[in-house]
């Protein structure tokens, strides 16, 4: 292409840094695969661009693909704000990634499993007990418990970003129960109906059979003796930021969305309270945390649960997807350790690299980025949605003060990992087309297979500069396109 | 259906009824205040108040009494407050409902606690009842356009007829109290009146008069709001709605036992028509079997507490 | 030694309650120290009993009750034959300690070397092993035999001066408990000084002089798991050896891993429990006739709470 199509006015606003980007190679020299985008953003005038974003986020709103903020008494519906320029992945860079993906969730399976029985992994000494037992999510009542087809991760959400290298690493795993997929599914229904010939021309493979993948894969870790498995979705309820999400999954799937107080153990066994009756319940979903399934295993005062769903579980009685227990993996401390697990369980190198992490617990490496601290990213080890955490480079004094002092209060909580420089991908601002920071977020389906969905949720930091791309604190998303071969 | 969702249906739509039967009433008899003497007025306030509000919030509108009072909205916030249940329980169940029937009920419940109009209403309180008479029409014609007619409507419709059934028994107790419909006799203006309103709360005066002439007589009114099946606001009609959502429940959910109204009822009705049975014990008998049917539909569909699992 | 126990839980309602779900931990532990013979639970009203081992081994059962009722007795009577414990040496050898480190820093042991929600750690705690010179010495066994001691004379035995939730510090701070308490108490300077170990909860047969009084059968102590000797039981409350005499039900970080029953149902306001525990040397089964009465001790009992009819 000729140097002087980036001179479009669209682009003069365009900056290359030291992060990857995705949409150019160098200085007016787009990549390939962004060839029939960078043409239609050269050839439609921005005022088109600006009417079809508004399009999308009417869209957006008339449909009601919201999540809740809860801030103030009543709770704002938000719609997650979406850029409708597509991320683009190559055949060849997402057949690493999904190699990468079926590597480390089944070694991360592996250890779940292992970690609740035998603990070999922990015995021979690669990961040490005390960072297992440390762990808020660990269930001890979990321990010797058998589950079906030892399937313990069915839905998993593992944040991969690229460096500026171009090579993407692993940022962190989120096996509890990882939402943004119907942002996914929505966010490409909105693009097939901007974009329809674009669309075509550039073979993006599929991602609408993630309603039924899953459906299958819940079928098949039923328990034992189930020919058609009664499969609910459990849900905290509408107060929850998720609850348009699980609304539709239930629907998409076929499914019935049930609250706690709709379902009754009896006799160790679950059911769903129906006009008809009770009906068995066999396989369930759940979109609520461990510490609220069960007033009389876990949390007493929680609502959100059914007594005695953790002993018909334990029995075999019922299949909970994902299982209990699984946070002890998603630890972000144990994290460091997922390579360690692929070599133990798998005996392969890791496809994909984690972030280079220090664990706050060992003294030298708590001493070194105490020293560092602003240069360095300090996150909580068991919280998610970006919650409790210092970027160093874009804190005060006193934030950094704070952050020592939490850490010294309590090590073990806390890791640190180098300020990345994410790649940076075109969006919509202003009239323009600027770099703005994005990860992904591919979604991985298991059951007695595993199923890696191709593409996932591009998260997107929508202020210049930002490094956040939750969506609780200001992201938004884009649709993610992987090329056919 | 999930039990829960069924309990919710039915309740949304019987507290949407019940906050409409509140401001029709309310809202004819502020009408034709101006026709009555003033010591009439607090005593017909008096007296339908309790008809119309559940214990608690009738005794928070004490001073109605003195007939004045009901233009001070926060005495009649027992409207209120029954539509924003409704609105709750519409939340509650919003995947189960239209986006248009969430709107409605929503939209009213934000027109009632809108401050910029209730100050409007403070001088003009027939606006407030008038706001949630169309609110629920407009919210019966979204139930009607979109909901599928399958359990969950029949759910509704019982949450709808019971509610009416009841509602305009309790009326007519309230009414046959103060007057015993004597045959061929004259009636006094002010029973007059009352009569009037309860014909035009009903939706019912001119169906009334087109059955029965212009001549106002309270043992042909009582057994035209008792028995009239075309009618759309009266026991009869109500009842047989609550019949057919009953039957077809049964045949949608053959695993549990089938409710029907009670016969001894269903006849008390059709007798009424002849003039045969008695008015007060006819309407007691009606207030009655609601709350049976109310009952017996909570026990069979919703509460599993008494079944065990064989 | 044969015993032969029953043990009897009364829970009694203001209100019916429903779908009642418990658990209970009342079987005694096999485990090599003693040997159940037999044990049986009934519930009335009856449910289906189902069981499992925990990952500590108690033998746990748990059932549920669906329909309305405003009484539940969980009756547990089983015979156990008890060893006497094995004597101890006057100390362990020097790596002792060092052992017992290497455990901790391995992660063995975890739940006996950590703290848990009622031994947290505690600045009260350590005041007090201060202020009594209690700290590590020459070996664990010597120390673990001191901590019993010193904390047997420094607190009374006070019954029913505390609850189920009463926090260490309140006991401590007033010198005064019950034996849950002076169990916590020594688990929590134990594990302060690196030493692991559990809370046992269990039966203590009475002396004969000492018949009759209930506060004294249910009981609570503490083991140690010490080089060599590995579970070591001493008795706080009494600073004695935890021997034959002793009846081993349940054991975990604290007495909320070891409750003998714990549970959730609907509906109903505050109720209260009652306990009855009879322990009889030799193998005769009490009579049916004594089991059923009430007891000494009352403690309320908060519910569940949910609600979702309207």
């Amino acid at each position: 292409m000729p140097r002087d199509e980036s001179a479009s006015a669209i682009f003069e606003r365009y900056t290359l840094g030291q992060a990857y980007d995705e949409m150019f190679e160098g200085a007016g020299r787009h990549r390939p695969h962004y060839a029939g985008i960078h043409e239609r953003l050269c050839m439609l005038p921005i005022e088109i661009w600006q009417e079809r974003q508004r399009a999308a986020d009417v869209a957006f709103l008339t449909q009601g693909i919201t999540f809740t903020v809860y801030g103030q008494a009543e709770g704002v519906e938000r719609i997650f704000p979406f850029d409708l320029l597509p991320r683009v992945v190559t055949a060849a860079e997402w057949a690493t990634i999904e190699r990468g993906l079926v590597q480390r969730i089944t070694a991360l399976n592996l250890f779940l499993r292992d970690v609740y029985h035998e603990g070999r992994i922990c015995e021979a000494r690669v990961v040490p007990w005390t960072l297992v037992r440390q762990c808020r999510h660990f269930r001890r009542g979990m321990v010797g418990v058998r589950v079906a087809h030892d399937c313990y991760l069915t839905v998993v959400g593992t944040d991969l970003v690229r460096r500026p290298d171009g090579r993407f690493v692993v940022l962190e795993d989120n096996l509890r129960v990882p939402s943004g997929v119907s942002y996914m599914l929505a966010n490409r229904q909105i693009v097939k109906q901007v974009y329809p010939q674009l669309f075509e021309r550039y073979h993006v493979r599929p991602i609408d059979h993630y309603p039924r993948t899953l459906l299958s894969h819940l079928r098949e870790i039923a328990p034992p003796g189930c020919s058609d498995p009664n499969i609910v979705l459990l849900t905290p309820g509408v107060f929850n930021s998720a609850y348009y999400e699980h609304t539709f999954l239930a629907h998409e799937m076929g499914i019935e969305l049930v609250e706690g107080r709709d379902l009754l153990v009896h006799d160790n066994t679950v059911y769903a309270r129906t006009t008809s009756g009770l009906e068995r319940v066999d396989v369930i979903y759940r979109r609520v945390d461990d510490d609220y399934l069960d007033p009389v295993a876990f949390r007493e005062d929680s609502t959100l649960g059914v007594a005695g769903l953790f002993n018909a579980y334990r029995a075999g009685r019922v299949t909970i997807a994902n299982a209990v227990g699984t946070g002890v993996a998603d630890d972000k401390a144990v994290y460091a350790y997922v390579p360690a697990m692929i070599r133990f369980y798998l005996d392969q190198d890791p496809i994909l690299d984690n972030v280079e992490t220090y664990l706050l617990d060992d003294v030298r490496q708590r001493a070194f980025v105490l020293d560092h601290l602003g240069e360095l990213v300090v996150k909580p080890v068991g919280e998610s949605g970006g919650y409790g955490m210092l970027v160093g480079p874009h804190s005060t004094a006193a934030q950094r003060d704070e952050m020592r002092g939490r850490i010294l209060a309590n090590p073990r909580n806390y890791i640190a990992q180098p300020t990345l420089a994410l790649s940076a991908a075109p969006c919509l601002v202003d009239g323009g087309v600027e770099p703005r920071h994005v990860d992904l977020r591919p979604y991985i389906l298991c059951g007695r297979s595993i199923t890696v969905v191709p593409g996932g949720l591009t998260r997107v930091a929508l202020q210049r500069g930002s490094l956040v791309v939750n969506s609780s604190q200001g992201g938004g998303s884009k649709d993610t396109w992987v090329l056919g071969a | 259906m999930l039990s829960r969702v069924a309990n919710t249906l039915y309740w949304m739509r019987r507290y949407v009824e019940r906050a409409d039967q509140i401001a029709r009433v309310v809202d004819v008899n502020l009408d034709l205040a101006f026709d009555r003497a003033p010591g009439d007025v607090a005593r017909l306030w008096g007296r339908l108040l309790p008809a119309l509000l559940p214990a608690p919030a009738w005794a928070q509108v004490e001073h109605a009494r003195t007939g004045g009072a009901l233009t001070d909205l926060a005495n009649v916030d027992a409207v209120a407050s029954c539509v924003a249940a409704a609105r709750e329980n519409a939340r509650q169940v919003r995947q189960h409902i239209s986006g248009e029937m969430w709107e409605r009920v929503n939209g009213l419940h934000l027109a009632l606690n809108d401050p910029a109009r209730r100050a409007a209403w403070e001088e003009r309180p027939h606006g407030y009842f008038q706001t949630v008479r169309e609110g629920a029409a407009l919210f019966d014609a979204a139930v009607h356009a979109g909901m599928a007619r399958d359990e969950g409507w029949y759910f509704v419709q019982l949450g709808l007829f019971l509610e009416r059934a009841a509602g305009t028994a309790r009326l007519l107790a309230c009414q046959l109290r103060e007057s015993q419909p004597a045959v061929d006799a004259d009636m006094a203006l002010d029973e007059q009146l009352d009569w009037i309103c309860l014909l035009r709360a009903c939706d019912a005066l001119e169906l009334y008069r087109r059955r029965y002439c212009a001549e106002l007589r309270a043992d042909r009114i009582v057994r035209f709001l008792i028995e009239d099946p075309l009618s759309p606001r009266t026991v009869r009609y109500a009842l047989d709605e609550i019949a057919r959502a009953l039957a077809t429940l049964a045949e949608t959910v053959p695993s549990q036992p089938p409710l029907t109204l009670a016969s001894a009822v269903t006849s008390t009705v059709d007798a009424s028509r002849s003039g045969a049975s008695d008015p007060r014990a006819a309407v007691s008998a009606i207030e009655a079997e609601c709350g049976r049917i109310h009952r017996t539909l909570y026990e069979t569909y919703i509460d599993h507490r008494r079944q065990t699992v064989t | 030694m044969d015993y032969s126990v029953t043990h009897v839980t009364r829970f009694e309602y203001q209100g019916p309650v429903h779908e009642s779900t418990m658990e209970v931990r009342l079987a005694p532990r096999n485990d090599g120290r003693q040997e159940v013979e037999s044990f049986e639970l009934t519930t009335n009203p009856a449910a289906a009993i189902f069981r499992y081992a925990d990952p500590v081994g108690n033998d746990v059962h748990h059932f549920d009750i669906v329909p309305p009722h405003q009484q539940l007795i969980v009756q547990a009577q089983m015979r156990v034959r008890t060893s006497p414990a094995p004597s101890l040496p006057d100390r362990l050898e020097p790596p002792a300690w060092d052992t017992l480190d290497r455990l901790r820093a391995d992660g063995q042991l975890w739940d006996s070397f950590e703290p848990s929600p009622r031994v947290p750690v505690s600045p009260a705690v350590r005041a007090f092993a201060e202020v009594c010179g209690l700290e590590r010495g020459s070996d664990p066994l010597t120390c673990f035999r001191r901590i019993v001691s010193v904390i047997h004379s420094e607190l009374v035995y006070a019954p029913e001066s505390t609850t189920v939730d009463t926090p260490i510090e309140v006991a401590l701070e007033a010198r005064r408990g019950v034996c849950q308490d002076f169990a916590h108490i020594a688990l929590a300077v134990a594990r302060a000084q690196g030493i692991p170990c559990r809370y046992v909860s269990g039966h203590l047969a009475p002396l004969s002089e000492q018949r009759g009084d209930q506060n004294l059968v249910t009981h609570a102590w503490v083991e140690a798991w010490l080089p060599g000797l590995e579970w070591t039981s001493l008795d706080p409350t009494h600073d004695s050896i935890a021997g034959e005499r002793y009846i081993r039900v349940a054991v975990g970080r604290d007495y909320g891993d070891a409750a003998p029953t714990r549970g959730v149902f609907r509906g109903g306001p505050a109720g209260s429990v009652s306990v009855f525990v009879r322990v009889e040397q030799g193998s005769g089964v009490a009579s049916a006739a004594e089991v059923m009465f009430p007891p000494p001790r009352v403690t309320p009992v908060s519910p569940q709470r949910v609600t979702w009819d309207q």
